[in-house]
C-alpha cells in the first residue's frame, strides 16, 4: 500500500511548484493519467524516494521509501537503457547493484516477453518497442514492492501494447503485495490496468476512482469499458481547475 | 554485410601497396640518397637493425602509455569531480581552461630543468598533452548521461562509487578515446622531441643518430617503425571503441 499525504515539490532550480498538497492510498495498480506537464514522471521519482517532497510524506506500507532497503522497480519515461550492456545485461542490471546474480529469473522475464531471442543484442540494434519490453523486464527481474513505471508501453503497437498490458494484470494479480504505480497517457490503459485510477492536473489531484471494471477477465469487452473512458476523458478535459 | 566484413582488410592492404608504389617509384626517378627505395628499407630493417629498433620502439611506447594512463586517470577524476559536485567543477575547469590553451611545447624547458634529462620529463610531458583533452571531453561525455540513466540507478539503491563505476566510466570511454586519437599526434611529435635530448633509447633518438651518421636507409626505418606504432594505437582504439558503442 503507498500513501502520499500533502505532498508538495518543487524543483530547486525553479520557483513553480510542480505538485501541490497531493494525498492518496492506493494500493494494487494504480493508473495515473493527465496532461503533459502536469508532474507525473516528478510523481514517480518521489515515490521511488530519488526526489524528496518539501513538504508532506511518501510511504510504502507506513515505511519511507529506501530503494537500498526494499526493492523498486522504476521504468524512467525514456527507458534509460545502457547503450553498452546487451540486453540481458541490461536486464540484470538491478541484481548487479544489488549484488545479487540469478540468471535463471533473467532469461525466465525476457521469455515471458518475447524478446529472450533478443538477449545479446545491444539496445541500438533493437525496436522501440523491444527496448520498452527490455526496461519492463529489467523492473520486473527485481521482483520488486513497488513497481513505478513511466508510460512504459507507449511505443507498442495496438497488439503488443494488449498483450504487455495482460502480462502486466497477470503478474499484479498474482502478487498481492506489489504496489504498481503506471502513468499513462492512454484512458483505455488506465481503465484495463487500473484497481484505483488518478487524474492529475497541474500538480493536483483532481480525481481518484475505483476501477468498477476490476476482476472482469475481459475489461475490454466490457460495456462499461466504454463508458469509463468517456467519462475520463470528460474528466481530463474539463476546463475549470478543480481543486 | 558479411562480404563486408570479409573484405574489410582490403582496401586499407591496397591503400599501402599503392603508397610504397608510389614511393618506390619516386625514389626511382629521383635517385638520391636521400630517398632511398622502401625495398632496401625495409629490408633493412629487419636484417640489420630490429633488435635496436625493437628496443628503442618499447621504450617510446612505454613512455607514451605511462602518459597517456596518468592523464586518463586524471582526466576521470577531474571529470567525476564536476559531475558529482558543482563546487569542484567552479574549482577545478577555470584552471583546465585557463592552462589548455598553452602549448605544451613551450613548457619544455621549464620541465626539462625540473625534471633534468631521465623519463619523468618525458611522461610528464606526455601527461600534460593529453590531460586536459581527457577532463574536458570525459568531462563533457559524462554530464551527457541522460538523467533516466541515473534514474535506473538511484532507483536499484545504488551507490555514488557504483554509478562512477557502473555508469560514468563506461559512458565517458569513447569521449576519452576520441580524445587520445586528438592529442595522440601531439603527443608522438613532443616526444619525439624530447628524445632527441641527452636520450640513448627511444625512436627519436634512433631516428636522429642515423640522421646525424646520413644513414637515410636506417633514418627512413626509423620513421616507417614509429608509422606503423601509431597506426596501431589508432586502430586499436577503433577495436576498443566497438565494444562500447553499438548502433
Ligand atoms: N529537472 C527539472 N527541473 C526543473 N523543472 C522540471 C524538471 N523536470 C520537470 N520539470 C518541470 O516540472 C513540471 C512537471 O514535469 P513532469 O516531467 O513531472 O511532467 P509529466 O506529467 O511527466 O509530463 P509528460 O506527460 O509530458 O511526461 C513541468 O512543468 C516541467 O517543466
Ligand atoms: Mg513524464
Amino acid at each position: 500500500m503507498l500513501s502520499l499525504t500533502n505532498v508538495s515539490f518543487t524543483y530547486p532550480n525553479s520557483s513553480l511548484p510542480v505538485l501541490q498538497n497531493i494525498s492518496f492510498e492506493v494500493s494494487g495498480v494504480c493508473a495515473v493519467l493527465g496532461p503533459s506537464g502536469c508532474g507525473k514522471s516528478t510523481m514517480i521519482k518521489l515515490c521511488a524516494g530519488i526526489l524528496t517532497p518539501d513538504a508532506g510524506n511518501v510511504l510504502l506500507y507506513g515505511k519511507p521509501i529506501n530503494p537500498k532497503e526494499i526493492n523498486v522497480g522504476l521504468i524512467p519515461q525514456d527507458g534509460g537503457l545502457l547503450p553498452w550492456l546487451t540486453v540481458e545485461e541490461n536486464t540484470a542490471l538491478g541484481q548487479k547493484i544489488k549484488h545479487q546474480n540469478n540468471k535463471a529469473k533473467v532469461s525466465q522475464v525476457l521469455e515471458r516477453l518475447g524478446i529472450l531471442a533478443l538477449k545479446d543484442c545491444y539496445p541500438g540494434q533493437i525496436s522501440g518497442g523491444q527496448k520498452q519490453r527490455v526496461t519492463v523486464a529489467r523492473a520486473l527481474c527485481m521482483d520488486p514492492s513497488l513497481l513505478l513505471m513511466d508510460e512504459p508501453f507507449s511505443a507498442l503497437d495496438a497488439n503488443t501494447r494488449e498483450e504487455a498490458q495482460d502480462f502486466l494484470r497477470e503478474i499484479t494479480k498474482h502478487n498481492y503485495n506489489i504496489t504498481t504505480l503506471i502513468v499513462t497517457h492512454s484512458v483505455e490503459e488506465a481503465a484495463v490496468l487500473g484497481t484505483n485510477i488518478l487524474v492529475m492536473k497541474k500538480g493536483r489531484i483532481i480525481k481518484i476512482l475505483k476501477n468498477p471494471l476490476k476482476g472482469y477477465n475481459e475489461p475490454r469487452r466490457q460495456n462499461c469499458f466504454y463508458e469509463l473512458c468517456d467519462s475520463l476523458r470528460c474528466t481530463m478535459k474539463d476546463k475549470q481547475d478543480v481543486i | 554485410m558479411m562480404k563486408n566484413k570479409k573484405y574489410s582488410w582490403l582496401s586499407p592492404t591496397l591503400a599501402i601497396i599503392f603508397g610504397f608504389l608510389l614511393w618506390e617509384l619516386i625514389a626511382f626517378l629521383v635517385k638520391k640518397p636521400i630517398i632511398p627505395s622502401p625495398s632496401l628499407v625495409i629490408y633493412s630493417l629487419c636484417t640489420k637493425y630490429a633488435a635496436k629498433v625493437g628496443l628503442c620502439l618499447l621504450a617510446s611506447l612505454g613512455r607514451v602509455f605511462a602518459g597517456v594512463a596518468l592523464a586518463a586517470l586524471g582526466g576521470i577524476i577531474c571529470a567525476m569531480a564536476a559531475v558529482f559536485s558543482d563546487k569542484m567543477e567552479k574549482t577545478i575547469y577555470p584552471i583546465i581552461y585557463l592552462l589548455h590553451p598553452i602549448p605544451k611545447i613551450a613548457l619544455l624547458p621549464v620541465v626539462l630543468l625540473l625534471f633534468g634529462l631521465g623519463e619523468s620529463p618525458k611522461i610528464f610531458l606526455i601527461f600534460l598533452i593529453c590531460f586536459f583533452q581527457f577532463a574536458l571531453s570525459a568531462r563533457d561525455a559524462m554530464k551527457a548521461v541522460p538523467e533516466s540513466n541515473r534514474v535506473v540507478f538511484k532507483s536499484f539503491g545504488s551507490s555514488n562509487l557504483q554509478e562512477m563505476w557502473h555508469l560514468f566510466l563506461p559512458a565517458s570511454i569513447p569521449a576519452l578515446l576520441g580524445g587520445l586519437r586528438l592529442s595522440l599526434g601531439t603527443a608522438f611529435s613532443i616526444l619525439f622531441f624530447t628524445e632527441t635530448f641527452g636520450t640513448q633509447i627511444g625512436m627519436g633518438a634512433f631516428i636522429l643518430d642515423a640522421w646525424m651518421r646520413v644513414s637515410y636507409v636506417e633514418m627512413y626505418g626509423g620513421i616507417i617503425v614509429l608509422a606503423v606504432a601509431g597506426g596501431s594505437i589508432f586502430g586499436f582504439t577503433d577495436i576498443i571503441q566497438k565494444h562500447y558503442t553499438h548502433e
